[in-house]
């Protein structure tokens, strides 16, 4: 077994994982962990593919992972956003959204 | 370095609404000049793009002249036209309802915030639409499933109640995972094919077991974010509780997009490859068929007005899986004709009945400010008398989700029902026929109901014939459309002219579309590149 292909089922038992977390796991802080290991499981998955022993790796796919990665962080940042307000808001008034330019209105 | 490349309508079609999402979001005050510049602009460019797409080719545009096998590549053919076409439309129509449906700056009923919010976001979303039809490159498509599904989310969280938000989360998690699967399935391919081209499905040929899984989860994702039935459970929630404008473009647009990507990367595969794929494609009709029941049924147990047309998208997506199986007719075209003809008319059904149930509560919260809360299929009676052209639309919504014979709705499920026949697989003819009744039963109690009158309370509602009489009496009336002068006294629940005619007309357009759909559907067709992918088109029925 050579390491690439050790790193590649590391990153399939990863999403693995993530996938039956996600689905098991009623918290949504659970939720939103379970689907970045799914995400860090393909990138992982990612890196071992472009592994070539003969030459230097695939830049196509690091190029992906970077990609991937980008997005992954920001749709964390969101989704823990709407997460905070959902904890926030157990009680009383709905917050107002903050928009942009609404600071300039009456 | 030559400067033969084919004309960059197509990039420019993604471009132009993401470009125009900046200034819009940035300066608000001008978002609504950079909406209208955008639907102008883009009509400009599909009227360009029109004639350069013949009927049984495809046109591709390399990104900065790279040739295909290194650079990302666009392609447009005639299903992707069609597509981008009502794309264009719903998004015109739902841009311009949106003006007077979030209430401007400075009044009560809303945040002023969430006007501002809508415009880029909206933008957004037709850019990432627009890269999704085009793109001809896995990982693009990736992205833009991602940012397709982040603009929807973040457009369903605009409604900014709690429920919104809860609705919003969870749509986004699940998006996100059928993208991860989706991701996973390029990585798998790419490792087998070292390619990420579109075009590698049409040689897929030895069946390979890493192949086999990437085309499993590639398709899981995708029927994830089409809510196919065992999997559309986040969908009720965020269509139901979205603002108006938006539930009409996640409706009509959103959930589509994937299921053209299921299409683009099917069909090839079951054209050329040795896979044996009846099987799977009879797993996808049977999943289609307890999506239109239970959709169907859910939608007859809703007593809230958008969580029943939510949970009628969820029954008529059923529809477009049915397709699958029935590739397997001896003209496949047939089917595919069925799948263009019921996307379109669900898209512009759907939108004109929640832009019409957005109309009514709207209405309802500008005369009884006390009454928040959801819109109740009983809030609707009466509505013929207030809103008589947002009653008239919701009726032509329903006879067109209905498919009964003037609407698009009706040549697509005879598409359907032909290639069912063709197919000798006379089972799908129950699910088709029985769907519609279901449709008919669901649709029909909020429509009658907007014929009752309001003043009588409890009662029977009218006869069929009393409706019939009634039809041309308030489509008269909604035209004649008078403005009390400034200082007037309120109009009162018989006169009564609250509604913005961009509340009503875009609907009413949209609905009307989807009726002229099936009273002229080869006009539409042919004028815009015959409707059919690439590799179909040369067939002929």
């Amino acid at each position: 077994m050579n390491a690439a292909l050790l790193y590649g089922l590391t990153g399939l038992a990863l999403f693995a994982l993530g996938f039956a977390a996600l689905f098991i796991r009623r918290s949504l802080l659970r939720k939103i962990l379970a689907i970045n290991i799914c995400g860090s499981g393909i990138f992982l998955l990612m890196i071992s593919v472009a592994y070539d022993p003969a030459g230097p790796p695939d830049p196509v796919l690091h190029a992906l992972v970077l990609t991937g990665i980008v997005i992954t962080v920001s749709i964390t940042a969101f989704a823990l956003a709407l997460a905070d307000g959902e904890s926030d808001r157990h009680e009383g008034e709905p917050r107002p959204p903050r928009g942009p330019g609404s600071e300039e209105r009456p | 370095m030559s400067f033969a490349a084919p004309p960059p309508w197509p990039i420019l079609l993604i471009a132009l609404p993401l470009l125009a999402a900046l200034p819009a979001f940035l300066l608000p005050r001008l978002a609504r000049w950079c909406g209208l510049a955008t639907m102008a602009g883009i009509l400009l460019l599909l009227g360009l793009l029109t004639p350069l797409v013949e009927p049984a080719a495809t046109l591709h545009y390399p990104l900065g002249g790279w040739p295909a096998e290194l650079g990302i590549g666009l392609a447009v053919d005639g299903l992707s036209l069609w597509l981008l076409w009502l794309a264009a439309v719903v998004n015109i129509a739902v841009g311009l309802y949106s003006w007077r449906y979030f209430p401007p700056a400075g009044t009560k009923g809303g945040h002023p915030a969430t006007g501002a919010w809508f415009v880029p976001l909206w933008l957004l979303l037709w850019a990432a639409l627009n890269g999704l039809l085009l793109s001809a490159d896995l990982f693009n498509l990736y992205v833009g499933m991602e940012l397709l599904g982040l603009a929807a989310v973040c457009l369903v969280a605009l409604a900014g109640t709690p429920t919104a938000r809860r609705a919003a989360l969870r749509y986004l998690l699940f998006n996100i995972f059928g993208s991860f699967c989706f991701l996973l399935a390029v990585v798998l391919i790419y490792r087998q094919t070292a390619s990420l081209n579109l075009a590698l499905f049409a040689d897929l040929s030895a069946p390979d077991p890493l192949i086999n899984l990437a085309l499993a989860l590639l398709s899981l994702g995708l029927i994830i974010k089409s809510a196919l039935f065992p999997l559309h459970f986040w969908l009720p929630p965020a269509h139901a509780s979205a603002p108006a404008p938006v539930s009409a473009l996640l409706s009509a647009l959103v959930v589509k997009a994937s299921l053209y990507l299921l299409l683009r990367i099917w069909l090839p595969v079951w054209e050329n490859s040795s896979l044996e794929l009846a099987g799977l494609f009879q797993i996808f009709g049977w999943l289609g068929a307890a999506a239109v029941f239970w959709g169907s049924i859910q939608a007859l147990r809703c007593s809230v007005v958008k969580e029943l047309i939510a949970y009628s998208t969820v029954a008529q997506m059923g529809y477009l899986f049915l397709a699958f199986p029935l590739l397997a007719a001896p003209a496949p075209a047939t089917a595919v004709y069925g799948l263009i003809f019921i996307i379109a008319s669900h898209a512009l059904a759907k939108t004109a009945l929640f832009l019409a149930a957005g109309t009514a509560q709207r209405v309802r919260s500008q005369r009884h400010p006390q009454a928040d809360g959801p819109l109740l299929i009983g809030d609707l009676r009466g509505l013929s008398q207030s809103l008589p052209l947002t009653a008239f639309t919701m009726a032509l919504g329903a006879v067109i989700l209905m498919g009964l014979p003037p609407s698009g709705g009706f040549i697509g499920k005879w598409y359907l029902l032909r290639a069912a026949l063709g197919a000798d697989q006379w089972w799908w003819l129950i699910v088709i026929i029985g769907g519609s009744f279901l449709t008919m039963a669901y649709l029909l109690r909020p429509v009658a109901l907007t014929f009752a009158l309001e003043e009588e309370r409890s009662g029977r509602g009218p006869s069929a014939a009393e409706i019939a009489a009634l039809v041309p009496l308030r489509l008269w009336r909604a035209c004649d459309i008078e403005f009390p002068a400034a200082g007037a006294t309120p109009a009162g629940p018989a006169r009564c002219r609250t509604a913005d005619r961009l509340l009503e007309w875009p609907g009413f357009i949209l609905a009307l579309a989807g009726i002229a759909l099936g009273l002229f559907p080869w006009l539409l067709l042919n004028a815009l590149g015959g409707g059919l992918p690439a590799s179909l088109a040369g067939g002929g029925l």
